[in-house]
């Protein structure tokens, strides 16, 4: 404080000094400005400041406050503070759990009452609205389960514009859905479907059981979409021939010889980032095919009926020398340096590495067993226990020091998500794990930079939120003014984890670096506590999350296949959530393919730091539960709340 | 040849000053460190700073002093890639406490002189002097005239509003 006050008191620099800066001195003064409110006000103190701080300030901030998400590098200087204003936003409401839930399900004009015996009397909330997809139609083959949503979502930005596509299948039908917002205006919803059985695919066989936006495409992105028996095509998506399948992708025929490598039953694909190539699994077999469009073959296209693209690359997994054996494939990733990864059930090596090289494809299988410091603790491993891995998710590292492009994140069905580094000798750098549902299978994952990543429960309707735990830059709490007293609520220790211990300041002192004792606590792990996010059903049944997609780390939105229904998770946004609201009830359910729009309300329980426990006792799994109430957020006191006022 | 550690430089001030130095303690700067390495004959020229006098180069050697010992800065490292933080050790906090004439002549020379640590020191200080104050204290501390009227002052509050609380 002493210091700071010299510096106040001595010598009245020359005015022109600060302003006389070189632009780069200036980018390394604002890229230590934490908070969008110290660049706000540098901006305000004069006009050359207000000048240097618009072409360097709102750029540097973001870069260096938000250097591990993805942002488009064609943003304009003059959209930076634009894009300061969303990212902090966006942010902060991760943070405060600010969220909104959407339920999207096929419902019926008219209301259905609920068939069967099993009431569910306790529940009142439109119990009796909305009738399950299988009371209003009757097909001939009839599934006893209601089929489960796979979605993809992908979006763009320019500055003030958000369009976003997203594409799921429910059974053997697909819907799409365009959105438009141009300042928090909703300026375009347009839906589309694509029915199964006008191509004769019938439900069941013939379902959706993976589904890719296929991105970098200039304008009307096709879609890729794989069934259950095996069907690959790749379909448009421009309104003017919506659904006209451009290719589709299927092994060798074979005429007599070859019939092992069959093509059933596609579990998961992946695009690499170009959009040039897709890598498919089945259960058994992985195939990698060149993708049209953007490695177009003229002859192909030109050709009336749809080409029929072969593999560049099949491979039987099952049949590989030294691969230990597994139950089934799950999931395959590209990596940044094009190489793959896979996943499998019931393995004792649940997740390996295809690298390609000119003469095939070489499989790398992960002998690194010893686990980290951080996790030396939860891991025990002896290499012959079969494990189940069900997602992968590649981490983008670049950003981080010293990282190579090969880590990645894997969900288990123990109930952990591991985070590796290929280059690192660790197997596992961490290991994640809710502290409340702690064995609880892992299913989706999606990433959110390497701030967070939510996973889908591969048992119930939940998000889990986590925190990579990894050194955080911003923090909306920061432009909260100093205090003595910490944050509320005071979040509740699933574990004995005792409160973070750090001075009792009143005031940060910013030349010293010591903090107050708020702005100190808000940065502890202890009080960012990971939580579930419980996703009401319009049917009210139990589901696991079978997929998961958010189209961009700008995206402030996750859907969330179910059964039967498609969920999303959205930041709240008041305005833009009744904006959307009130054009929903105006228009007719007809306009969204029959598709019923329902509002739910967030719970939420906090499950701790999410690192994996070494004995699942250690948890007393009774957690601090919030039930959003969106008509009391009014009366909140704005005290340092470290939760959205909704939850209050 | 006497071994680097002990050799003597000689640095001429903007103001004409010469001032003999340890050239491991000189080759902080990779300003003279090229320059050493160009000329070849370490000792025997002085090197002109041209920008940079007497008194800020005797201060931004004594920083060079305290931190002979530092390991050299990574030459890959991306200035929006490395860890961020705004702690600024003890030793540097007591060497920047200094009028802010001073403090501006040491950012400059450090840029001159391409020191990277000293010049991060210097920016996360003037940093440090602008968080948590309101536009009308950061005037007050860096004697900057307000050239706003009125009305775009309160057009630029109201579009910066939004930032207040994050």
């Amino acid at each position: 404080m002493l210091a700071l006050l010299n510096l106040n008191l001595t010598g009245p620099a020359d005015p022109a000094r600060l302003k006389g800066l070189a632009p780069d001195v200036w980018c390394n003064i604002f890229s230590y400005l934490d908070t969008a409110q110290s660049i706000a006000r540098l901006e305000s103190t004069c006009k050359s400041l207000h000048d240097v701080v618009r072409t360097h300030g709102w750029p540097t901030f973001v870069r260096s406050q938000f250097g591990t998400l993805t942002i488009p590098q064609d943003v304009k200087i003059d959209k930076s503070k634009e894009l300061a204003k969303k990212l902090t936003w966006q942010s902060r409401s991760w943070d405060r759990r600010a969220f909104s839930l959407v339920s999207l399900g096929p419902g019926v004009g008219v209301p259905v009452a609920r068939r069967g015996g099993r009431g569910r009397g306790g529940h009142g909330r439109g119990r009796n609205a909305y009738g399950g997809r299988h009371n209003h139609r009757t097909r001939s083959n009839q599934q006893t389960l209601p089929a489960h949503v796979v979605v993809d979502a992908c979006s763009s930005f320019d500055g003030d514009m958000e369009a976003e596509i997203v594409a799921w299948g429910l059974g053997e039908d697909i819907v799409v859905r365009w959105r438009e917002t141009e300042r928090l205006r909703l300026t375009v919803d347009s839906w589309m479907t694509l029915e199964g059985a006008q191509s004769s695919f019938r439900s069941g066989t013939d379902d959706v059981t993976a589904i890719s936006i296929l991105r970098n495409v200039d304008t009307d992105p096709p879609l890729l979409v794989g069934r259950a028996s095996g069907d690959l095509r790749l379909v448009s998506t421009s309104q003017s021939d919506f659904g006209r399948v451009i290719a589709s992708y299927q092994p060798f025929r074979s005429d007599g010889g070859e019939s092992r490598m069959k093509q059933d039953q596609i579990q998961y694909f992946d695009t690499n980032a170009s959009s040039s190539a897709a890598a498919v699994v089945t259960k058994d077999s992985m195939f990698i095919y060149p993708l049209i469009g953007t490695t177009s073959n003229p002859d192909q296209i030109s050709n009336a009926s749809e080409p029929v693209i072969r593999p560049v690359e099949a491979l039987d997994l099952g049949t590989l020398k030294d691969a230990p054996s597994f139950g089934s494939l799950r999931a395959i990733k590209f990596m940044a340096d094009g190489d793959l990864a896979l996943c499998a059930v019931r393995s004792t090596e649940p997740v390996r590495y295809l690298t390609r090289t000119p003469t095939g494809v070489v499989l790398t299988n992960l002998g690194k067993r010893c686990p980290s410091s951080r996790c030396t603790e939860s891991f025990v491993h002896d290499g012959s226990v079969l494990q189940s891995a069900r997602d992968l998710l590649p981490v983008n590292m670049a950003s981080a020091a010293g990282a190579s492009g090969k880590v990645i994140l894997s969900s288990y069905d123990d109930g952990t998500v591991r985070l590796q580094d290929l280059r690192s000798h660790a197997a596992f750098d961490t290991i994640y794990q809710d502290h409340f549902e702690l064995v609880t299978p892992m299913g989706p994952l999606v990433s959110h930079g390497l701030e967070r990543f939510v996973a889908g429960s591969a048992r119930n309707s939940i998000l889990k939120i986590f925190d990579f735990r990894w050194n955080r830059t911003y923090s909306y709490i920061d432009a909260h003014p100093c205090s003595g007293k910490p944050m509320i609520p005071t979040p509740k220790s699933l574990t004995l984890a005792p409160l973070p211990d750090v001075a009792k300041r009143d005031a940060c002192c910013h030349l010293s670096g010591y903090p107050c004792y708020l702005h100190a606590l808000a940065r502890t792990d202890f009080y960012r506590p990971n939580c579930n996010v419980y996703l009401p059903t319009i049917n009210h049944t139990v589901s696991p999350v079978y997929s998961l997609a958010k189209s961009s780390d700008l995206s402030s939105s996750v859907y969330a296949g179910l059964s039967g229904e498609l969920s999303r998770m959205s930041l709240r946004d008041p305005v833009a959530d009744l904006a959307e609201k009130s054009w929903m009830q105006q228009s007719d359910c007809k306009t969204r393919c029959g598709y019923v729009f329902c509002e739910g309300s967030v719970s939420i329980v906090e499950t701790g730091d999410g690192i994996a426990l070494s004995d699942i006792s250690k948890s007393k799994r009774l957690p601090a539960l919030y039930k959003q109430n969106l008509q009391r957020s009014g009366t909140v006191p704005r005290s340092y709340q470290r939760l959205d006022e909704s939850l209050y | 040849m006497a071994s680097t550690d002990e050799q003597k430089i000689i640095l001429v001030s903007s103001d004409g000053v010469n001032i003999q130095t340890d050239r491991i303690i000189a080759e902080r700067s990779m300003l003279i460190k090229n320059m050493i390495e160009d000329l070849g004959t370490p000792g025997e020229e002085p090197i002109p700073i041209m920008n940079v006098s007497e008194a800020v180069l005797r201060k931004v050697l004594e920083w060079c002093d305290h931190h002979k010992k530092d390991p050299p800065p990574e030459k890959d490292e991306d200035a929006d890639t490395r860890k961020k933080t705004t702690d600024i050790e003890e030793w540097d906090q007591k060497f920047m406490q200094v009028d802010q004439e001073m403090l501006f002549e040491i950012i400059l020379a450090a840029n001159y002189m391409d020191i990277k640590a000293l010049l991060d020191v210097g920016c996360k200080t003037v940093a440090n002097m602008i968080k948590g104050k309101s536009p009308e204290e950061i005037r007050k501390t860096f004697n900057i005239q307000n050239d706003f009227t009125p009305e775009e002052e309160e057009q630029i509050r109201r579009e910066n509003e939004w930032a207040e609380d994050r």
